[in-house]
């Protein structure tokens, strides 16, 4: 599964993400242009005829929450280095996010079934931990050492870790079906359910989609985070990366990370380690690989791709493309068994409190959590000057999972089963 | 009233013979297979008396649970009870293995015995590496919680 077709090294490296540009598509201002007299508040018409026509009333869940952002506000949603700073620890806490859904999937698959569906789950959530990774070194490249007080770190941690169900972090809304409530990422156990939840958070952004105030991608999102990179970078003298390189984490910290580790000084590396977190998140512009593909190369799909193929209990091949959107494309390569019964059969979005009357296994809630929460601290102490740090975590990561699993195999007594609550705990 | 479930009984025992608690018992994920083991590989005589006698323990009202734990750890539990029952299910429930025969590749994983010493199954269970060189995560954390099973 480790490909080197997104190495440095390699020549055939595809370029990651779009060069940033100006324009919107003519699509996107003809869309503009028909919103722009509306206020936030409006209905557009579109949706209004439609209520009147079906007789509903129109509410929360009627309003256009799937439309995207125009490049113009993508352009200028940044206002200062502050901002960005902050855009930056919401973007971490939004990696942090889709970790423990996808961890939930990858749990509750019984051990010796869905091998291929778990080899593909385990190898997405490794990347999303790289991505909390990229994202601390462009924090930290672009905080002054100096305005960093004494014992401080990157995050708070008890502040970082979501409350499922929760929205997406940074106001990012991704469309769903006409008349569905508004996307929430839940905690679920392997199911089409949850792997429609994982496609939706990966889900590339819509090219055609008319226009609102939110981002309907967290690629859109991270576009936001590019401008605002370049935008005041340049209107700052001396330009805002005055890190101390010392605090970045570098490939000989991070192992098994296939040289996607990006160092980040300048705002050229910023760029590429965007890169890597919007490319293996959603793919490339509506590609899930290029012409450069020779036969029996390896390669990573995007993450939105593999989940496609799990729902779809069949491998993309090298030909298949992925040029229309909305995303259509169905995998034609090689079939595999997708079991959905030999799964755990946990309980959706489980918390301590639903184990307050069984003292026992409130205990065994809390035990997990503190190896949650053991793990983030040692992130955050990694990325907080101490990147040596990093690698003790891995003995930590794999307590998390037996931990999980014993939480497991305790039922309920209503033919579910208890898991893994991913709340804060005090150590 | 209503007799226990052989199954129930053999969790209320091996929590009082291991000590560990019957939660923690579930986690591992054995009961069903451990229940069965037993029930497969005991003198019938034993097995089924063992459970009548258990089960009119745990229902006798007269009893709480200290002289429960007590006539358990007394009258069950000795060499000579049962066909040895309860040395067979410590062992069982620590190891993984009935005699010299390991149950399942889960049992092995899933012995109690490397809890208990805050280690690994080698082979099976990683603690990644150079992790030998740290506290293991269970000891660093047993300074801060009550740990009730003496785990």
């Amino acid at each position: 599964m480790e490909n080197n077709f997104f190495q440095k090294n390699n020549p055939n490296r595809q370029k990651l993400i779009k060069p940033l540009t100006d324009l919107d598509t003519p699509q996107e201002i003809a869309n503009s242009i028909a919103l722009d007299s509306l206020t936030d508040s409006d209905i557009p018409q579109e949706i209004a005829n439609s209520i009147a026509l079906e007789g509903n009333i129109p509410q929360l869940k009627d309003l256009p929450l799937q439309f995207k952002m125009s490049q113009k506000d993508v352009k200028n949603y940044i206002k200062d280095l502050k901002h960005l700073q902050a855009c930056l620890r919401t973007a971490l806490q939004l990696e942090l996010s889709t970790i423990p859904p996808y961890l939930c999937g990858l749990y509750t698959i019984k051990d010796g079934s869905n091998v291929e569906a778990a080899a593909l789950i385990r190898s997405v959530v490794v990347e999303e931990m790289l991505h909390m990774v990229l994202v601390s070194n462009i924090l930290n490249a672009i905080t002054d050492p100096k305005s960093i007080k004494k014992g401080e770190k990157l995050f708070n941690v008890k502040d970082i870790i979501p409350n499922y169900p929760t929205f997406l972090p940074g106001d990012i809304h991704p469309e769903v079906p006409p008349g569905a409530p508004p996307f929430k990422v839940h905690l679920l156990k392997f199911s089409k359910e949850a792997l429609e939840e994982f496609s939706t958070i990966e889900r590339p952004s819509d090219p055609n989609a008319p226009i609102t105030k939110t981002f309907d991608s967290i690629g859109q999102f991270y576009e936001a985070i590019r401008y605002g990179l370049l935008r005041i970078n340049k209107k700052t003298p001396g330009g805002i990366f005055k890190g101390d390189p010392k605090r970045q984490i570098t490939p000989e910290h991070y192992y098994g990370s296939g040289g996607k580790i990006t160092k980040v000084t300048n705002y050229e590396e910023a760029e590429e380690a965007i890169g890597e977190i919007v490319g293996q998140g959603e793919g490339i512009d509506g590609t899930i690989v290029t012409d450069h593909v020779m036969f029996g190369e390896n390669i990573e799909y995007a993450h939105y791709f593999k989940f496609q193929e799990i729902s779809y209990g069949r491998m993309y091949s090298a030909n298949d493309t992925n040029f229309q959107m909305p995303v259509r494309s169905v995998p034609t390569g090689r079939p595999f068994t997708v079991s959905w019964s030999s799964v755990y059969n946990m309980k959706a979005n489980p918390k301590m409190k639903d184990y307050k009357n069984n003292p026992e296994l409130l205990q065994k809630a809390i035990e997990f959590n503190k190896v949650y929460v053991t793990l983030l601290n040692n992130i955050n102490d990694a990325v907080s000057g101490d990147p040596d740090l990093l690698i003790k975590g891995i003995a930590v990561m794999y307590d998390l999972k037996y931990k999980a699993i014993e939480l497991l195999n305790i039922p309920l007594g209503n033919g579910e089963c208890a898991g893994p609550t991913f709340e804060y705990v005090e150590l | 009233m209503e007799p226990i479930s052989t199954s129930k009984l053999f969790l209320e025992a091996s929590a009082v013979f291991t000590g560990f608690s019957k939660t923690e018992l579930k986690a591992t994920g054995m009961l069903q297979s451990y229940h069965n083991t037993i029930l497969k590989n005991t003198n019938k005589e034993d097995i089924d008396y063992f459970f009548i006698d258990l089960n009119q323990l745990l229902t006798d009202p007269k009893q709480d649970a200290k002289s429960i734990k007590h006539i358990l750890t007394t009258q069950f539990m000795p060499i000579s009870a049962y066909g040895s029952l309860a040395q067979n299910m410590i062992i069982l429930w620590y190891t993984g293995n009935w005699g010299n025969d390991v149950i399942s590749s889960a049992s092995y994983i899933q012995g109690l015995m490397w809890d208990t010493i805050h280690a690994h199954p080698p082979g099976a269970k990683q603690p990644g590496y150079g992790s030998w060189s740290d506290l293991p995560l269970s000891v660093k954390q047993s300074t801060v919680k009550s740990s009730p099973n003496g785990k």
